[in-house]
């Protein structure tokens, strides 16, 4: 069947978009092995993945906004994360909910509420995503502070026992397994094909009859859901509430979905990629910590990653081939120049 | 044949689908469309004829629910497209002039674009495929595959994938806005056997083309625009090429709005020089004919043909704005060769081009009057890289003088002046550069009758100064009394060129059409 020779191995590294990012993965786990082989054993890779959940979320919650296009960057995503990290460890105790399922029902029904309310704002008043998303962010990034100056609280016992999760078989782990599954259904739905064919030609979609307001914002709601639990998988790993601890994973949830092989034009954005992506991003961070950089640990990750981004970029233009009939043009030219008597 | 399209919903045939009472749309000053009516029946392949700019294509996109009218109404059986989404629920299928395809995405896709609700799929993905494949095989003539990237076909192919589109959805009303265009010739052919099943089905077929030959092969009946307003339906056996430009016409030469010939003077002797600008072999196309051309120093050679006929892409390869697939371009200088592959080197050969569309590529409309005008001149008027703003600033002065620019402040944005002046600002940037050859492409476009006749004047002073002018138009009646020969344009290539005499609206009309036998023509490239 079709479905089955779309997931083999040799398919998988012949889909252009996510040449780059598996590349990265396989250079990074080869440095990993050497210099902090402790990834590799059950605990590791248990810590690993929680480490890194919070940000594949993030990413797979751009995806569908980058598909939706164009240039569908969503800045607010760290922002929002930290205003339901702070909802779910300090609001939700106060009128006494901490169950599992009232957390994961309130940070999703935040992240889908904020997102609806950008969606419609892009969609129905033409402001373009960065606009918007960009005055999201600076709203609740302030806000965050307001609502809780300095960092405190505790998440629930259950959360915040997964955020020390000891062997893979965790059940801290089935969560981004149930998002990944989520995601897989959905992207297969008419609705996300409309999405991703809107990015691709919104002027083509819209005259074939796809109604583009409600078809942009379903594209906000399927991000909210994955900022919900993002933000929940967030809360578990720091254990408390902070004000603006969740604020960078805007940058690295935008790196990693470019990493992903997204295309920032609309339309072109898998999953996997971004997943990959994250991965990615969280390797480069775990194989520096392995190096001895002190302080200025941070400092190196983020310039690691910013020359890791442009590197990627260059290989991925080589690598798809989208560079090439430049490539071509300049050879030729000077080809043509060291010939005799054509200058 | 079998019969492509199911007819899906059952159509008594003859009875009226197609209703358009009294529709006027206007895009800003511009009217696309005055009072226009006409209707079409199901189970009859109607076609819409016109110039270009006669309101055809904005009729296309009423019909899709793309465009509402201003006033008058559109219905389809009864009720008003008001949205594209409501339009193809209603069985409207619309297959546009451009080739609306989503861009890196699969043929399967781009096939059922649309077609599927939100949350569910009309059809199950096994019977899309199956469906798919035997319309596409049957349409392409050859196997199709439906997981490949639409970016990677070709222009034919990806036509039959729009067309091919529209059928699928088993529709009641078809448009096809010169959907022929992008076709080869034996697919010419499969697409008539297409447009009968759909007749013979039931469907209501309206055909939208500039080919006349195809009207009479197939149409049941036609109906003329003229400035967008219908002039007349033709039925059956009337609809003869002779009666189409008849009517075509008509309205060209009652109220012709401008002609340069009653505005010039007749020219003296032509003193025709050396060869300014020569073409050897250029082919716009793989397969379109080669083209051979020469402009001397001094003459006016206007470029005609249809929309889409390859004038436009002619006169921007010969000013190195595009390149052609094969063929050589060549400034004539001092007798000295300048071979022109690329803007730059035509710069260097003083060959300047002036852009149709000034909005989108002539102006910077942020800009004021002057940096406009500056853009291009303060690199070659620098000294060591610093612009010397006087010597620019005279240029300025110059050129607002002789072209008669009339304007407020120099530093006042661009669009606070009329198009007319706008135009001129454009022109006198190029003007600056002291051209030796000056390509328009289509200047008069969205001017004042008062600018335009400014516009012939200078063209003819430049003629008359030794320069050679290429003047593209898409007003016929420009090019009497003003050039000294026309150039039309079909299908890629050179159909035919007029001179002096035979350079006449009607001549030009003809040809653009694919008429040689009019008196005059030469019927040959040069």
């Amino acid at each position: 069947m079709v479905a089955d020779a779309k997931w083999s191995a040799g398919r998988l590294i012949r889909q252009r978009s996510l040449r780059t990012p598996v590349i990265l993965l396989v250079i990074l786990l080869v440095i990993a092995a050497f210099h902090g082989p402790h990834l590799f054993t059950s605990d590791g890779l248990a810590g690993g993945l929680v480490g890194a959940a919070p940000l594949m979320l993030a990413t797979l919650a751009m995806t569908p906004i980058a598909i939706a296009g164009p240039a569908g960057v969503d800045l607010s995503i760290g922002p929002a994360m930290t205003l339901i990290n702070i909802a779910i460890v300090m609001g939700l105790p106060e009128i006494g909910l901490s169950s599992p399922l009232a957390v994961f029902a309130c940070a999703i029904g935040l992240g889908v509420l904020l997102q609806v309310v950008m969606g419609t704002l892009i969609a129905v008043l033409r402001v373009s995503t960065v606009v918007v998303t960009l005055a999201v962010y600076l709203v609740l990034d302030g806000m965050n502070s307001v609502i809780l100056p300095q960092s405190g609280g505790t998440a629930p016992d259950w959360l915040a026992s997964w955020g020390s999760a000891s062997t893979i078989f965790s059940l801290v782990l089935y969560v981004p397994l149930a998002a990944f599954v989520l995601w897989a259904l959905v992207s297969r739905t008419t609705f996300f094909r409309n999405i991703r064919l809107m990015g691709a030609n919104d002027r083509t979609a819209f005259v074939s009859g796809i109604p583009l307001i409600p078809t942009r914002i379903g594209a906000h709601v399927v991000a909210g859901v994955f900022v919900g639990i993002a933000s929940v998988m967030y809360t578990g790993l720091i254990g408390s509430a902070d004000p603006t601890a969740g604020t960078p994973y805007t940058l690295s949830a935008v790196t990693a979905l470019i990493i992903g092989g997204a295309s920032l034009g609309g339309g072109h954005a898998k999953g996997l990629g971004s997943v990959l992506g994250a991965i990615d991003i969280w390797l480069i961070s775990y194989v520096l910590s392995t190096f001895n950089f002190g302080l200025d640990a941070s400092y190196w990750v983020q310039f690691t990653t910013g020359a890791v981004l442009v590197a990627s970029l260059i290989a991925g233009g080589l690598l798809t081939g989208s560079s090439r009939p430049r490539l071509a043009r300049w050879r030729k030219r000077r080809g043509g120049q060291a010939e005799p008597g054509v200058s | 044949m079998t019969t492509i399209a199911k007819p899906g919903v059952s159509q008594t045939p003859g009875a009226e689908v197609v209703t358009v009472r009294a529709v006027s749309k206007s895009f800003g000053e511009a009217r696309a469309l005055r009072s226009c009516s006409f209707s079409a029946r199901a189970g009859e392949v109607h076609a819409l004829v016109g110039e270009n700019g006669s309101g055809k294509s904005t009729m296309a996109k009423l019909l899709a629910g793309v465009l509402h009218p201003d006033t008058g109404s559109v219905t389809v059986n009864g009720e008003q497209p008001i949205s594209p989404h409501v339009a193809k629920a209603m069985g409207i299928a619309v297959v546009f002039q451009e080739i609306l395809v989503a861009e890196g995405s699969t043929v399967l896709d781009n096939l059922f674009l649309g077609d599927d609700g939100f949350f569910r799929a009309r059809l199950p993905q096994r019977e899309k495929r199956k469906r798919a494949q035997d319309l596409l095989n049957r349409l392409v003539g050859s196997e199709v595959d439906l997981d490949a990237n639409v970016d990677e076909l070709s222009l034919n192919t990806r036509q039959w994938i729009v067309i091919a589109r529209a059928l699928l959805g088993t529709p009641r009303v078809v448009v096809f806005d010169e959907s022929t265009a992008a076709l080869d010739h034996s697919s010419v052919e499969r697409f008539f056997e297409v447009v009968r099943g759909l007749k013979d089905s039931g469907v209501c077929v309206l055909i939208v083309t500039h080919r006349i030959h195809e009207l009479t092969a197939i149409c049941d009946r036609a109906t003329v625009l003229s400035d967008g307003a219908d002039v007349g339906t033709l039925v059956g056996g009337e609809i003869t090429e002779a009666k189409l430009l008849e009517m075509m016409r008509g309205r060209t030469q009652s109220d012709a709005p401008l002609r340069p010939s009653h505005q010039l003077a007749a020219r003296g002797t032509k003193v025709h020089k050396e060869e300014a600008l020569v073409a050897v072999g250029v082919r716009l196309t793989p397969d379109a004919a080669p083209i051979d051309f020469a402009i001397r120093a001094g003459e006016i050679v206007g470029l005609a043909g249809l929309e889409g006929h390859g004038q436009v892409e002619f006169i921007q390869v010969l000013t190195g704005f595009k390149r052609p697939v094969a063929g050589q371009i060549h400034a004539i200088a001092g007798g000295e060769r300048h071979p022109i592959d690329s803007a730059k080197s035509a710069d260097r050969a003083r060959v300047a081009y002036i852009p149709g569309d000034r909005k989108a590529e002539g102006l910077f409309p942020n800009l004021s009057v002057f940096e406009n005008f500056g853009i291009s001149r303060y690199r070659p008027t620098a000294r060591a890289g610093f612009i010397d703003r006087g010597k620019v600033q005279r240029m300025f002065l110059e050129q607002v003088k002789d072209l008669s620019i009339r304007l407020g402040r120099s530093n006042a944005p661009i669009n606070s002046l009329s198009g007319g002046n706008q135009q001129k600002v454009v022109i006198g940037r190029s003007l600056a550069a002291a051209p030796l050859v000056i390509a328009l492409n289509d200047p008069t476009r969205g001017v004042d009758i008062g600018a335009k006749n400014d516009l012939y004047v200078l063209l003819r002073s430049l003629a008359e100064e030794g320069k050679a002018v290429l003047f593209l138009s898409n007003e016929i009646e420009e090019f009497v009394g003003l050039c000294d020969r026309v150039v039309v344009f079909r299908l890629q290539s050179v159909f035919g060129t007029l001179e002096d005499g035979a350079v006449t609206s009607d001549g030009v009309l003809a040809a653009m059409f694919g008429y040689s036998d009019t008196e005059g023509l030469d019927g040959g490239r040069r």
